[in-house]
């Protein structure tokens, strides 16, 4: 088995009186996608932040394989190499494309922000990869020098991907990547999701509420209820056998097709 | 010879109950004290009528259901784990190296194409595409998928159709355990027997099979050992 | 002591020459400390932005409150203070701040850039090589050269103390992506000293490279923004650029029209309703210079041709 990739243990978060989410464990291994779901207000998101850097949590820790020194708390680190990390080997998938965009440059230089964040100071090839990514999450050239007002929800949330894939991040986190996207841009968003993962061999920690979405991408899921991890498992042993009252209302509450 | 008899799965005092929580708590007993071994190049077959929990069995060996109580131990590169036990990780191991599953249903992906699905698991363990490729090429001829079809995602296939994608999906990749779950349920004469020959070709090489068949003809023509799953729960 | 017969002949030509009741350079004492306490710490840290105490001026900002504040806390009743807007010394901007430090401060005053010990700018650099003795102010509008990206200050100031630069040429990537070449002409972002991105204010960009390892000591001043920076006399300058689109500064195919220089910042300026236009020299006093000397150019604007809008 190798190296563990991102830890979490026992984290928690308050905001006040208010509960963000409470005593969460667990690893992500390199190349694993694991998934979070719950309902709208189970501390999905806050966690996301807790381990994404975006949000120090009230208590426990989150560790990151880093490169250089291995395993270490990420807000033990310091700011520069946070930021390095985050510019780096994260990658990190926003809802709302427009939040993990730059909506007043081009699709090209969004893509090719985060090379020239890393160092990349020659045009020609910077140039180059945005092209590259820009077919690999089928955006046509013709929209490289276009501003991503122009593009659709489907458009915006891949060329978010590209922008996040283009640096081969180690880790992403993804915020309900899916949602809000009609049904037939969603599969499409997901067939890729899928493949550039597994390609690249990226581990991912995808948030969402949809357990159609997780059946299909994630290896592992993580049930959350009330800010608690009421299961977790295999994605398919917790949705076809789920054990805990709350995953088993939550996968019968699916409606059929 | 001799690695043809070794043991490849190991099964002992296996028991599967389902807690319907949302239900007031309803308990639903499936069985108890399931115990039987298959060796490489055996073929067990489970019997009983349906509802005994035969599926269900299946499931729980291929670690999709937990078990109450018991083992299931696998010979995995060589050595032995127990999957009730066996960490998430392990599992997927397990799952992507040893252990083979044909669903009775095909579980369709959006937008991929038949050829794309059935090479998946070989790109998965690392080959290169086009190796992938010919061998699935290989497989959908042998199981009369036509042609014209390998494009085309399987959502819209007939049942027969999907059935025979959903064996080409597993049998591309030599598992040295197969789980089978009535694989030629919905096929006709033709593609019945092309589904028992690729199978009696795998048990042949040293693959260990347990399945259910409800088909007699299949049963006598894949099955080495019987194993039955009601008698089992009456004796217990 | 001639220290003090020094200070009586100041403080009596001081009484003759400014306005009764004001401030010497119109600003308070106390004012001027602190914008020299801020100027200090902007040379000490090359290209870092300061914040200070911008003070209401006579005139409202964006007419060169920023530079006049760094003036008014430098100048000295010794200085000769010349002042210049967009390269010239006659313009409304230019004229209306020497009468003012005339008036409150009494100072001399000077169109000739090697007699002036202080120049305040407004989007030149003179064309003259500047000496270790002179200092430049420049007026700054928008000192921040990450704003147009990142409106947070707080991100950008962050940015700054972690070199995060590559924003930054995600401006000029788009320049070439939608021109084929850096298009950015005034204000082209520089990075002073290996550490800090600044902004040049306005000059164009032909301007740039006199900043780098410039003798002179180079002031900044943003008065409604409240930020001052500084280049030390000697410092690295450069123009940010990509590897395979290095910098390059404007030229022209035309001479000045008046000194027939070639290797000035040349103004267009259009001489009728058809078209006719003529090149001078941005920089007045250069060009006078040269034609005290007795180089001549072309003359009258020539007559329009469709080339030339080619």
């Amino acid at each position: 088995m190798t190296n563990v990739l991102l830890s979490a243990k026992n984290l928690s978060h308050h905001y006040g009186s208010q509960v963000g989410c409470i005593d969460i464990n667990f690893d992500i291994y390199p190349g694993e996608v694991l998934g979070v779901v719950g309902e709208s207000g189970s501390g999905k998101t806050t966690l996301l932040k807790n381990i994404s850097g975006l949000l120090q949590p009230s208590s426990g820790s989150v560790k990151f394989d880093t490169r250089v020194d291995g395993l270490k708390d990420i807000y033990l680190l310091s700011e520069p190499e946070r930021r390095l990390l985050m510019r780096t080997d994260w990658g990190i998938v926003f809802q709302n494309a427009r939040d993990g965009l730059r909506m007043n440059v081009s699709a090209g230089a969004n893509v090719g922000e985060r090379l020239m964040a890393i160092g990349a100071r020659n045009y020609g090839d910077i140039r180059n990869e945005a092209t590259d990514w820009l077919q690999n999450v089928e955006i046509g050239l013709e929209r490289i020098d276009h501003y991503p007002e122009t593009f659709s929800g489907g458009m915006l949330q891949r060329l978010q991907i590209a922008r996040n894939l283009v640096t081969k991040p180690r880790l992403v986190f993804m915020d309900e990547p899916t949602s809000g996207l009609d049904v037939s841009v969603q599969a499409r968003l997901l067939d890729l999701i899928r493949g550039l993962v597994s390609q690249l061999g990226i581990a991912c920690i995808i948030v969402s509420h949809d357990l159609g979405v997780m059946r299909l991408l994630s290896n592992r899921l993580i049930v959350m209820h009330q800010g608690r991890v009421v299961e977790q498992g295999l994605t398919d042993q917790v949705l076809d056998d789920p054990q805990h009252p709350y995953t088993q209302l939550l996968v019968s509450s699916i409606l059929p097709v | 010879m001799e690695k043809i008899k070794d043991d490849m799965l190991r099964i002992s005092n296996l028991a599967k109950t389902f807690l319907l929580h949302n239900q007031g708590a309803k308990k639903l007993p499936v069985f108890q004290n399931i115990s039987f071994q298959v060796k490489a190049g055996e073929c067990l077959v489970l019997t009983g009528a349906s509802g005994t929990g035969k599926s269900t069995l299946l499931r729980a060996i291929y670690a999709n259901y937990l078990v109450q109580s018991g083992t299931i131990n696998i010979r995995h590169e060589n050595k032995w784990v127990d999957l009730a036990s066996a960490s998430p990780h392990e599992v997927l191991d397990i799952r992507k190296k040893t252990l083979g599953y044909v669903s009775q249903f095909l579980r369709v992906i959006p937008r991929i194409s038949t050829i794309d699905l059935v090479c998946e698991p070989l790109i998965v363990q690392g080959k290169l595409i086009k190796q992938a490729k010919a061998q699935a090429k290989k497989l959908l001829n042998k199981l009369s998928i036509p042609e014209s079809l390998w494009d085309l995602p399987p959502a819209t296939f007939s049942g027969g159709e999907q059935q025979r994608v959903n064996i080409a999906r597993t049998l591309i990749q030599d598992y040295p355990i197969l789980l089978l779950d009535e694989p030629t349920a919905s096929l006709d004469e033709n593609n019945r027997d092309a589904v028992i020959e690729l199978i009696n070709e795998a048990r042949n090489q040293g693959t260990a099979i347990v399945g259910i068949f409800h088909d007699k003809y299949v049963r006598e023509r894949i099955g080495t050992e019987v194993f039955n799953v009601e008698l089992q729960k009456k004796a217990a | 002591m001639t220290a003090i017969s020094g200070e009586q002949k100041k403080s009596s030509r001081l009484k003759e020459k400014t306005l009764d009741g004001y401030n010497f350079a119109y600003l308070d004492d106390q004012t001027k400390r602190m914008i020299r306490r801020a100027t200090l710490k902007a040379v000490a840290i090359p290209g870092y932005q300061v914040p200070f105490g911008s003070r209401e001026m006579p005139l409202p900002f964006g007419w060169g409150t920023g530079g006049i504040q760094v003036t008014a806390s430098i100048i000295g009743i010794d200085d000769t203070l010349k002042v210049i807007d967009q390269g010239a010394d006659d313009t409304t901007n230019a004229v209306n701040i020497r009468r003012f430090f005339a008036k409150t401060a009494g100072v001399e005053t000077t169109e000739n850039t090697s007699d002036a010990s202080i120049i305040q700018t407004r989007h030149r650099i003179p064309e003259a090589k500047l000496k270790s003795d002179q200092i430049i102010v420049y007026q700054v509008p928008i000192p921040e050269p990450l704003r147009w990206i990142e409106p947070r200050e707080e991100e950008t100031r962050k940015m700054h103390a972690l070199t995060e630069y590559g924003v930054m040429h995600v401006g000029l990537y788009e320049n070439i992506a939608h021109f084929g070449k850096v298009t950015t002409s005034y204000n082209y972002p520089v990075q002073v000293n290996d550490h800090y991105v600044m902004s040049p204010s306005p000059i164009p960009k032909f301007d740039n490279p006199k900043m780098d390892e410039m003798p002179a000591l180079q002031l900044f001043g943003a008065g409604r923004e409240k930020r001052i920076y500084a280049v030390p006399p000697y410092t690295k300058v450069k123009s940010l650029d990509f590897e395979d689109h290095p910098f390059e500064i404007e030229s022209w195919s035309e001479c000045c029209a008046l000194c027939g220089s070639s290797s000035s910042f040349l103004d267009e300026v259009i001489t009728d309703d058809k078209g006719s236009r003529m090149f001078v020299c941005s920089d007045s006093n250069f060009c006078a210079n040269r034609r005290a000397k007795g180089h001549k150019g072309p003359g009258l604007p020539r007559k329009f041709e469709i080339k030339d809008i080619e």
